[in-house]
This record gives structure tokens, sequence and C-alpha cells, in this order.
């Protein structure tokens, strides 16, 4: 098959970006290495480019992980400091809501095993079970087994922090009341 | 029969990676068995759970759509959880009946299930209301009980039954006039603002540049079309007749402008096929193209099964 980098890119760059967002938690690195996988991608012409983009996304959101490139960090979120806009207010809320629950995903996702946070990733990447199998040494199998483990941590992870929260914004009105 | 299905085989069920040979059986086990049906549903809500998670940690520059239905979650606890299972009994009510009342290999099963389709919005208002007001006992404040009344609302406009009449052959040859929901007529999803509109099927497939889906090989009806609020190909809802008059519908759309459409069709007792995904694709203007993906789901009167083996033998996806 011939290799076309621009139907590849067009087809799994959001993918590609979503998958290393939720490895590095940063927009812009999340873009900057997506473009490297791309550029790799490019160079090395793979035969089944859509598993190959995201096992090299996955090596090098490792390798991103080890070194942790602060500094360069640092000046991505200085780049972005806003500039005093008049944001309105529900719009702010939004994104402070949108944050905080950005934040619990993460912790979520957090709490899963190294292996099951990667198929669950690989599978809302859009890959199916055989490409999952072959990316993670897994056998096809138990892709199943595993992706029903990932998802029913997840969600569990996800829905004691609901109820400590809910706990926690309960407990001022509480003792208002005593 | 075979024991239980495992758990970890309704996943990949569900994520449609299974052979024919294997979906088929399960769908056959799913038909009979209640205890796997319920299985079957929690999964189906596992499932949506872990993806609306999952859609919450997306960075903003690519996050095009707006947020999942999660977002409400927070002050109606259990909310859309509570609809989806609700949802879930429907399915697994008509099923049952379609269970209970079919005997097997005679192959008019799905003309049994025909009678289930009016019953289940009756059984779904009965479910929603409960467990809405178990949510408004719960509420502490009054900004979440508003929110679950909301709910109830819309829950029960959604299940309103818009009835047209369906003839049933019997079995002594003598024909019965069935009562049944329309979706073509019921389905007006308020939330989304944009209204629908009857079209010609040659009107739809002009709208979508000949790309919409259809069943190879059954007579099409009109369609009715919603505005996409990406522009350009519209969702769309194709009827299509079997030879015995029933009507089986297609439908397609991108996957947010479908989730409501896609509820409805539940709740008004219709199987739904496993969605399709198409592969992403390029609606909008060409200098502002959005990538989306399109879902393509076939809804009828049938049982599961037959939705599938429909879906996966007629089903044209240009």
């Amino acid at each position: 098959m011939a290799f076309d980098l621009e139907d590849l890119y067009r087809t799994t760059y959001d993918a590609v970006v979503r998958f290393l967002y939720r490895k590095v938690w940063d927009a812009d690195r999340a873009e900057d290495l997506a473009q490297e996988v791309f550029m790799r991608a490019l160079h090395h012409q793979p035969e089944k480019p859509r598993s190959w983009v995201f096992a090299v996304a996955a090596n090098i959101a490792r390798d991103e992980a080890r070194s942790a490139i602060r500094r360069r960090k640092h000046l991505t979120l200085l780049k972005h400091e806003p500039i005093a806009s008049p944001t309105p207010l529900s719009d702010v809320q939004d994104e402070l809501e949108q944050e905080e629950r950005e934040a619990e995903v993460k912790r979520a996702l957090a709490t899963l095993t190294p292996r099951d946070r990667e198929v669950l990733l690989l599978w809302d990447a859009g890959l199916s079970y055989p490409e999952i199998a072959e990316q993670t040494g897994l056998a096809v199998g138990a892709v199943g087994t595993t992706l029903a483990r990932a998802r029913k941590r997840l969600v569990a992870a996800h829905d004691t922090m609901e109820q400590q929260r809910e706990h926690r914004d309960e407990e001022p009105s509480a003792a208002a009341y005593s | 029969m075979r024991p239980h299905i495992p758990e970890e085989e309704l996943h990949a069920y569900l994520d449609a990676q299974l052979s024919p040979a294997q979906r088929a059986e399960i769908a056959e086990h799913l038909l009979a068995c209640l205890i796997c049906r319920a299985l079957e549903g929690e999964v189906r809500v596992l499932r949506q759970r872990s993806t609306d998670l999952l859609a919450l940690a997306v960075p903003r520059t690519i996050r095009g759509a707006p947020l999942p239905a999660i977002r409400t979650r927070r002050r109606l606890r259990g909310g859309p959880l509570a609809a989806a299972a609700a949802a879930a009994v429907v399915l697994g009510a008509s099923w049952s009946m379609a269970g209970t009342g079919g005997t097997p290999g005679e192959g008019d099963r799905p003309v049994l299930a025909t009678a289930s389709a009016f019953v289940a919005p009756a059984i779904l208002a009965r479910v929603v209301a409960p467990i809405t007001a178990a949510t408004d006992s719960t509420a502490a404040t009054p900004r979440r009980a508003s929110s679950s009344r909301t709910l109830t609302l819309a829950s029960r406009a959604a299940v309103a039954p818009r009835v047209m009449p369906v003839r049933q052959v019997t079995g002594n040859g003598n024909t019965r006039r069935l009562r049944v929901v329309d979706p073509m007529v019921d389905v007006a999803p308020s939330g989304g603002g944009e209204a629908w509109e009857t079209a010609s099927f040659q009107a739809a497939r002009d709208a979508a540049a000949g790309a919409h889906a259809h069943l190879e090989g059954i007579p099409v009806t009109p369609g009715r079309l919603q505005n996409s609020s990406h522009g350009a190909r519209a969702t769309a809802m194709v009827r299509q007749l079997l030879p015995d008059g029933r009507a089986v519908w297609v439908v397609e759309g991108a996957v947010e402008e479908l989730g409501p459409v896609y509820q409805l069709l539940e709740a008004s007792g219709l199987s739904l096929s496993t969605p399709r995904r198409a592969r992403p694709d390029y609606i909008g203007t060409d200098d502002a193209p959005v990538r989306t993906v399109r879902m393509v789901t076939v809804a009828a009167y049938l049982p599961i099964d037959s939705v599938e083996a429909l879906a996966a033998a007629r089903l044209k996806l240009d």
C-alpha cells in the first residue's frame, strides 16, 4: 500500500493529539509531539501507518515523561499567558469547571495500571482489538478482558472522587445548620 | 444453551470486534437470557461512561464539539446514567417479548417483535418516573430538583407515543392492525434547536453528494433531514419499507448530533444495530472543513439479530 502522509495526517492527527495529551497533559506539548510523530512517519513510511503512529506516539510520550523538559514547558506557559482579555464570567466559570473535571479524569486514569491505561487510550484513539494486541503484545482475546477491567476501574475511580467531592461540598452547609 | 456470556465478550460484542458468527451467537443468547441481557445493559452504560470521561480530557485546541452530556452529572446525580439504564430496560423489554413470544426457527420473530414497540414507551414512562422521583427526593438544593424535573419532562416528551398503523399478518392468513410509534414523526429532538424536515430520498442524496447510507435492495420512502451544525451534509433518517409493509430506518449523522436521535429511537422501543463508525469524514465548506466521525445505524421493530443481519447484509456505505 502506498504511503500517504496527507491522508494519515487528516485521519489520525486529532486522535494522536488526544492520545498524547492524556499522557503529557499539556496541549501545546501534545501538538508538538504529534508533529514529531508525523515527521518521523514521513521518513519512515510505515506499512501499517495507523498502528505505527500510535506506537511511536507512545514511545515519544514515554521519552518525554523521562526527560520532562521543564524549561520548555515553562516557556510555553508564559507564551500563553492571557493578556487581560475581557472574558465573560460565564466562560471563566465553564473553563474552571472543565479544568476541574479534566483533573478528575486525569487522576482516575492514573489509578489504572499502565497496561490497562494503554489499552483504554488506544481503543479510544480508534484502534481495533487486533491493532491494540499487536502494539501491546497482548493476545487479541485478552484485549477485551483488559478493556473491560480498564473501563470498570476508570469509572469506579471517578465515582469515588465524585462522592468525596460531594461530601466535601456538603460539609460547609451542614456546619451552617448546626 | 451455552453458559452465560463472559463480561469481556460483551465488551467485544458492543465494540463490534467479534466475527459475524460470534456476534450471531451472542445476539441469540441475549434474546433468550435475562441475566446476560441485564449485564449487557450494564456494560453498555459502562462503555458509554468511560468514553464520556475520556472525552473530558481533550485539549481545547482540537476540541471542536461541545462537551458531552456528562457536564450535568454533578448537579444531577445519576441523571444521564438513569436515562441510559432506562433505555436499556426498554430495549430489554422489547427483546424479552420477542424472546418469549417467538418460536425459534419459524422465521416470524420479527413480526412478533412489532407488538412490543407500542408497549415499550409506557414501560419507559413507568421506569423513568420512579428513578427521577428518587433523584428529586435526594436532591438537596433547588437547582438539583429543577434539573431533575427537566429530565423527567424531557423523558416524557421523548416517549409520548405518536402512533401509526401497521398491519400484521397473523398465522391463519388474516391481518390485524397494530399501532406502533413512528420515529419519522416522533423524532424531533428539541435539544438541538434545529428542525427536521421531510425530503425525498433523492433530495437527501443530493444534499449529501450521493453519499447517504441506505439498505440496498429495499424500497425507499421520503426521509427526514436535519441541518447539521457543521453545515453541508445533514443528519438524515431514511425510511425503507420491507416487503411485508414494516419499515426500517437508516440513520446517519455526526456522532454528537446522532446522540439524541439514538436515545430517542431506543426509547421508542426500536432495536438498533451496532453503530458503524464510518471513517472520519470532512464536512463543512471547502475553506473550513470540519473533521467528524459519522455514525450509521439501522433501526427497526425487529429483534436485534435481525437488525444486525440486515445491516451486515444490506447496509451500503458510500
